[in-house]
């Protein structure tokens, strides 16, 4: 047990004195320090500490240990006046009494008490002056108790002195018991209880306290008693019969004689007492002659008192002769160890020794065989010596019921409270006032662990009495556990505070709580298995913390999947585990886990809810084969097919405005029409067009034919390398197609000559010669039966004479805006599973804002998403016509490139600037019908280009988009 | 081992981010922690050459592994054109908190433009990635976000701010991002532009037509590619031979030759179809542009954060000066906060910040 406490002001506060104070009254002063003595060492070295901080490390002092300002402390004093006077008075007092009560003769009770009286005070001076004052208190009271009672009983008449009791009559049961009896119980018992707490109040940790060291102490001492046997026999045998030899027949009286033996004593253990303080107080054995001189006048008086008839003066000479032999002989045995071995083996030492010494004596002296008092003696001494051992178990009884008591005490007092709390105060408990705490009765205080800190069996129900306060009076009780935890008593502490870890894990019962519980829970850093577990649940508190750190949904829930990851594993672990705790953390370990699933759910649906309205729309690049989101143009790819049916047809144009799908088109033909064509596409933009020689036209011409024949078809069409090409590139180019014709059969080969104003670029450039290009696409499409040439642009061939002189019968393809139904597609449904959902009037504005443009449609679309992306959850998924308005500027910024476009380059300035005065003057509804500007030439191109309208309100945009641009962005043009 | 080592010039914004990391609110504070001095500080953080030991002591102070940040043989050479893929970080000067000089070089120190950067990668997240247009006025931060785009979806969340949101890729590793700054003349002609282009995606070629890099390009276009067109306008302004037939040609590869991996990121301080028909040019290369976002001053929310990052607080009243004066325009927010930072470091300044902030915000606006 460590007995070195930490103490602080908090536990004071909560009943627990840190250091110990003597009561007021002399008679229970004398019992609380028995007390201690006792049951409570600590508080006897924390009340010594006092005295002098040195006696913290050494309470089992003697007085001529003591410096001299310790020993003018009033505290000490206090300690001596109890000690020497109080004590023996009780003791007297006592004995007469109980003697009184067994119905002994007067004088027997005199006698009884001045020896019991004589006997405290003499064992007590001697021990408390050269042995140790903790020790010196028990020999008194046990030596005065059990001489005064022996003597008291025996009576004056009966006295076996200490020099009376040879020749005793065996037969006398009297004599025996008074030959036997009192010497070695005088002897052992005393001496066996100062010796076990001589160790209690100076051993301080609990390896010094462990079996084998006590064994090894047992076994020192057994060795050093026998020695000190040896010497003290040697000396009887062999020193004394010279020394003594007055003793010799006939030389003396026998009144001289024994009067020269006690004076010969008197002056051996003034000597030897001279010699101890000596030692003890290192003063050069200054006080030896006085010693000598104490010893021979103690000698004179007690010889004088011996032949006293009246029984006080009798008994006090016994009763204080018999003690200072007796404990002189034990300091002389334990001082001699102590020199060489620690405080154990010196008590047991100096307890074994003058109980051998005895019974030898006692064996010669009254004639018994020695095993009879041996084994009166071994019974003495054990029973002393295992005082601390057998002393708890004695009152083990008493403090479990005592205990009970005090739980149900406080189970009643604390359910009333928290009655009264409910009721008054909702507050949780840490947040109450201080005062509030502590102004209940503690009936925890007055619990057994708290004043016999020596009961070694655990002190059942004392966890459950910790959990009820702790409950209920954190703050108080708190210091209690931490006092607790440093005893045999420790158990309890432990118990308790998991019950208590286990009870704040239970609490938990929502996600944020889990993850504030480590910021004020810390764990030790101990390797046992319940802390493992303990740092098991606080490492899944620090690990919902950062679940809910994240910001993001999408990194919660990758966390959280691997915090349930590590729940289970946990769970499977506690499953597996041999602990016994495990059962406990067990249930909360599940509450934990559905806590977190059912947060996990809550996130996947907050995120369900939340997500993001995916824009399915492409703006700006041409929409590929495989994207869904193309819609409508079946009445353009049937037309074509019409065309191509018919073999006067071999080249198509299909025109449109830029944005307005062609290439998508083109791109979609391949699903659109019918296996019979094989569509190749070849975008004129690309690689053929920025060719430098003719060469490089046909090469790569070629090699888009055959990945999107590859592409569109899945059909392989040979290779036509760059090298074959060189030497002669259009007859090369010309059998190539011989061989892919071939390789199409019977199919139709439909080549789509995508952006063919790309080409005239680099014809007019002179990169190419126009005969030969042109004249190789008229060569095709009039000898080749298998092959059709489609052109796309934004033009028609007005504008390029030259094509059409090369390309007769070209069957001219308008691509237009895209019909209603496709429009509202585009908007509604523009992919499988869309979730956003447009009101009627939302859809038809954006099909009369864009005039069902497909580019303008998207570029809506996805503003609307942009916006709705940016609203409430509640409102997100509905489009309203409002949502379509807001829409609008955005879809003008954003799609900026497509009007900066037509502005810049698709019109000439002046063209610019009256659509600009156009729209400024016209709304949706209105058209403009004044002359002076619609009389221009102009009004007829932007006719053509699709821009204005004439209808019969007269002209007006076509797209009404197209208007809200040129009035909101004027600077542009 | 050479006695004398330098920091290698890429590596000088993490050494930079590792002192503020560090808590040290300037050079001097960091200088007066460690045993070299001031001056050795200050050129080991602008990149020059100093003492081994002294080195060795910074980096252990910077809790940085010297010899990752060395400059060793291996990246010493310097490149003759600045690398392709990340973008090349121009760091002349230090690299303060608030560095109103050069474009904002680590993704930390990027605050705002939220929706554009919503849209922007809404539109790179999937096949076919869309492109996009960035129109600015000069100093308005479109070089900042172009560079933000490019790294914001790789860098480690250690390295951002808490609430900064960088999950905007599904595959954010898979992407291959190309900036190409158009003022640097080596990239403003067709042949510089081209090898450049290459080079990023690992094609090095002597001499390159547009016809072999188009094949080049579609042959090895495997993965998802943006390029950033930083500052189109430079090469739109002046006569190079950066054609529409070149235009048309970077427009037929996105368009067709590309499968959908590719797309362009241009900024701009006119809007280009504007400027390409003033210089003469017709192209339909920024007909595919369907998204055109223009940058104008930052939300008083976001300009506030960018404020509140200064290493050292400002007074609340210092921080709505701050705000009214710059008009949330991030430029004139990082120099007016530089100006404070600077004041704070330096208690001389103190009564002058505000004034010196004001002349140099009216220098920028004549300009």
């Amino acid at each position: 047990m460590t007995h070195r406490r930490t103490s602080s002001p908090s536990m004071a506060s909560a009943g627990f004195p840190d250091s110990p104070q003597l009561l007021a009254n002399g008679l229970l002063a004398t019992m609380q320090v028995l007390t201690w003595l006792f049951l409570r060492p600590s508080a006897w070295q924390l009340y010594v500490t006092q005295i002098h901080p040195s006696l913290q490390q050494r309470s089992n002092f003697c007085l001529a240990q003591l410096p001299p300002e310790a020993r003018r402390h009033p505290k000490l004093r206090r300690l001596c006046w109890l000690e020497f006077v109080i004590l023996p008075a009780t003791i007297g007092l006592l004995v007469a009494i109980v003697l009184a009560l067994l119905g002994a003769p007067g004088r027997n009770l005199l006698f009884g008490a001045a020896v019991g009286v004589s006997a405290c005070v003499g064992a007590g001076l001697i021990g408390a002056m050269v042995i140790s004052v903790a020790a010196s208190w028990m020999a008194a009271l046990v030596g005065g108790l059990v001489a005064g009672m022996i003597y008291g009983l025996l009576g004056p008449d009966s006295v076996v002195g200490f020099s009376t009791g040879l020749g005793a009559n065996p037969e006398n049961f009297r004599y025996v018991v008074g030959a036997m009896l009192p010497p070695i119980l005088m002897a052992n018992l005393p001496n066996g209880v100062a010796a076990s707490i001589a160790m209690n109040v100076e051993i301080k940790t609990a390896a010094e306290r462990s079996i084998g060291r006590q064994l090894g102490g047992m076994l020192l001492g057994l060795l050093g008693s026998a020695l000190v046997l040896a010497l003290v026999g040697g000396a009887v045998r062999y020193l004394l019969p010279w020394l003594l030899w007055w003793q010799q027949p006939g030389l003396m009286a026998p009144g001289l004689k024994t009067l020269v033996n006690r004076l010969t004593l008197g002056v051996i253990l003034g000597g030897m007492f001279g010699i101890l303080l000596g030692q003890q107080t290192r003063q050069s054995y200054r006080n030896l002659p006085f010693s000598i001189l104490a010893g021979l006048v103690f000698a004179i008086t007690t010889h004088y008192a011996y032949g006293s008839s009246f029984p006080g003066i009798l008994g006090l000479a016994i009763g204080s002769g018999n003690a200072v032999l007796l404990s002189m002989l034990f300091a002389l045995a334990y001082n001699l160890t102590a020199a060489i071995a620690d405080i154990q083996t010196s008590a047991i030492t100096g307890a074994l020794a003058i109980s051998a010494i005895h019974t030898v004596f006692v064996s010669v002296m009254s004639g018994y065989p020695l095993w009879q008092p041996l084994l009166l003696s071994l019974v003495c001494l054990g029973a002393g010596l295992t005082l601390s051992q057998w002393l708890p178990v004695l009152l083990y009884p008493l403090e479990q019921s005592w205990n009970l008591l005090l739980y149900r005490l406080d189970e009643r007092q604390l359910n009333a409270r928290s009655f009264i709390q409910r009721s008054l105060d909702e507050r949780s408990l840490d947040e109450r006032p201080v005062e509030a705490q502590t102004l209940q009765r503690n009936y925890l205080r007055w619990h057994s662990v708290f004043w016999d800190e020596q009961q070694i069996l655990p002190l059942w129900g004392l966890d459950q009495h910790l959990v009820l306060r702790m409950t209920a009076l954190p703050r108080s009780t708190q210091p209690a556990i931490a006092l607790i935890s440093t005893g045999y008593q420790r158990w309890a502490a432990r118990e308790a505070q998991i019950e208590l870890d286990a009870r704040r894990l239970e609490q938990c019962q929502d996600m944020v709580a889990i993850a504030q519980l480590h910021q004020q829970w810390s764990i030790g850093e101990s390797l046992d298995d319940v802390t493992q577990l303990l740092r098991g649940f606080r490492r899944l508190s620090q690990d919902a913390q950062a679940v809910l750190n994240q910001a993001s949904s999408y990194n919660q829930r990758l966390l959280l999947s691997h915090l349930l990851e590590q729940l289970e594993s946990f769970a499977r672990e506690l499953t597996r585990s041999q602990t016994s705790t495990a059962p406990r953390f067990r249930p909360i370990l599940q509450t934990w886990l559905a806590i977190v699933e059912a947060y996990q759910a809550t996130i996947v649906q907050q995120s369900a809810l939340s997500q993001e309205i995916e824009s399915p729309y492409i703006v700006g690049i041409p929409l590929t084969q495989q994207q869904e989101i193309f819609v409508g143009r079946q009445d353009v790819s049937a037309q074509i097919e019409r065309l191509l049916r018919e073999q006067r047809y071999t080249s198509l144009l299909l025109y449109g405005q830029r944005r307005m799908g062609k290439t998508s088109l083109l791109n979609h033909l391949g699903r659109l029409l019918p296996t019979q064509i094989v569509p190749l596409f070849v975008d004129l933009q690309g690689p053929a067009s920025i060719a430098r020689h003719h060469s490089g036209f046909l090469y790569n011409l070629a090699k888009g034919m055959i990945q999107s024949a590859q592409q569109y078809r899945q059909i392989a069409l040979p290779s036509l390398p760059r090298e074959v090409l060189e030497a002669d590139p259009f007859t090369v180019f010309d059998e190539w197609l011989d061989r892919v014709e071939q390789r199409i059969a019977p199919a139709t080969v439909l080549l789509m000559l995508d952006e063919f104003e790309a080409l005239n670029q680099a014809l007019v450039a002179g990169r190419f010669e126009v005969p030969a290009i042109l004249g190789m696409f008229r060569n095709l499409v009039q000898h080749r039966s298998r092959f059709r040439v489609l052109l796309a642009g934004t033009h028609t061939l007005e504008a390029f004479q030259q094509w059409s002189s090369y390309l007769i019968n070209l069957q001219v393809i308008h691509l237009g805006y895209l019909n209603q139904s496709a429009a509202q597609r585009l908007v509604e449904q523009p992919v499988q599973n869309f979730s956003l959902r447009y009101a009627p009037e939302a859809t038809a504005r954006i099909l009369q804002l864009t005039r069902c443009h497909p580019f303008l449609i998207q570029l809506m679309c996805s503003e609307v998403i942009a916006l709705k992306n940016e609203q409430p959850l509640v409102d997100r998924w509905w489009v309203t016509w409002a949502d379509v308005e807001a829409a609008i500027p955005q879809a003008l910024t954003h799609g900026s490139f497509f009007f900066a476009d037509i502005a810049q380059n698709q019109i000439e300035p002046e063209a610019a600037m009256l659509l600009y005065q156009l729209a400024v003057q016209t709304s949706a509804s209105e058209a403009v019908t004044s002359e002076p500007i619609l009389s221009s030439a102009l009004v007829d191109r932007l006719v053509k280009q699709e821009l204005l309208e004439l209808t019969p309100k007269g002209y007006q945009f076509q797209v009404e988009l197209i208007r809200h641009w040129f009035v909101a962005y004027r600077d542009n043009f | 081992m050479p006695r004398s080592l330098k920091v290698a010039p890429e590596q000088l914004p993490k050494v930079h981010l590792a002192i503020q990391r560090k808590g040290y609110p300037s050079q001097k504070q960091f200088a007066a922690d460690v045993i070299p001095s001031l001056s050795t500080v200050k050129k080991f953080l602008k990149g020059d050459a100093i003492d081994y030991e002294n080195f060795r002591e910074l980096c252990d102070k910077l809790d940085l592994d010297w010899q990752e940040v060395v400059c060793t043989a291996a990246n010493n050479t310097a490149p003759a054109l600045p690398h392709p893929v990340l973008p090349h970080i121009k760091l002349e000067g230090e690299l303060a908190p608030f560095n109103p000089s050069y474009p904002v070089a680590y993704p930390a120190g990027f605050f705002g433009r939220s929706r554009e950067l919503h849209r922007c990668f809404g539109l790179l997240k999937s096949r076919p990635l869309q492109n996009i247009a960035i129109i600015g006025a000069k100093k308005s931060g479109k070089t900042s976000l172009l560079k933000h785009l490019a790294q914001i979806t790789v860098t480690p969340s250690e390295q951002l701010r808490s609430d900064q949101k960088s999950d905007w890729l599904p595959n954010p590793t898979q992407y291959r991002w190309i900036f190409v700054d158009l003022q640097d003349p080596r990239l403003g002609n067709r042949e510089g532009l081209l090898k450049h282009l290459l080079k990023a995606i690992g094609q090095t070629i002597d001499t390159c037509d547009l016809e072999q890099f188009m094949d080049l390009m579609s042959t090895h276009l495997q993965q998802p590619t943006v390029v950033l067109l930083d500052e189109i306008d430079a090469v739109l302004r002046r006569n190079s031979d950066l054609d529409d037939q070149f235009w048309e040609s970077l427009r037929s590869l996105a368009s067709h030759h590309s499968g959908g991996h590719l797309a362009f990121v241009l900024t701009s301080r006119e809007h280009p179809t504007q400027l390409a028909a003033h210089t003469g040019h017709s192209s339909p290369f920024f007909n595919i542009f369907g998204y055109t976002t223009i940058l104008g001053a930052l939300a008083e929310t976001d300009a506030r954060t960018m404020v509140h990052s200064s290493p050292l607080p400002f007074a609340p009243a210092e921080i709505d000066w701050i705000i009214t004066q710059s008009e949330c325009w991030p430029f004139f927010l990082q120099l007016l906060c530089q100006c404070r930072l600077e004041a704070l470091q330096n208690p001389e300044l103190a009564d002058t910040w505000q004034q010196e902030g004001l002349e140099q915000l009216d220098f920028y606006r004549q300009k």
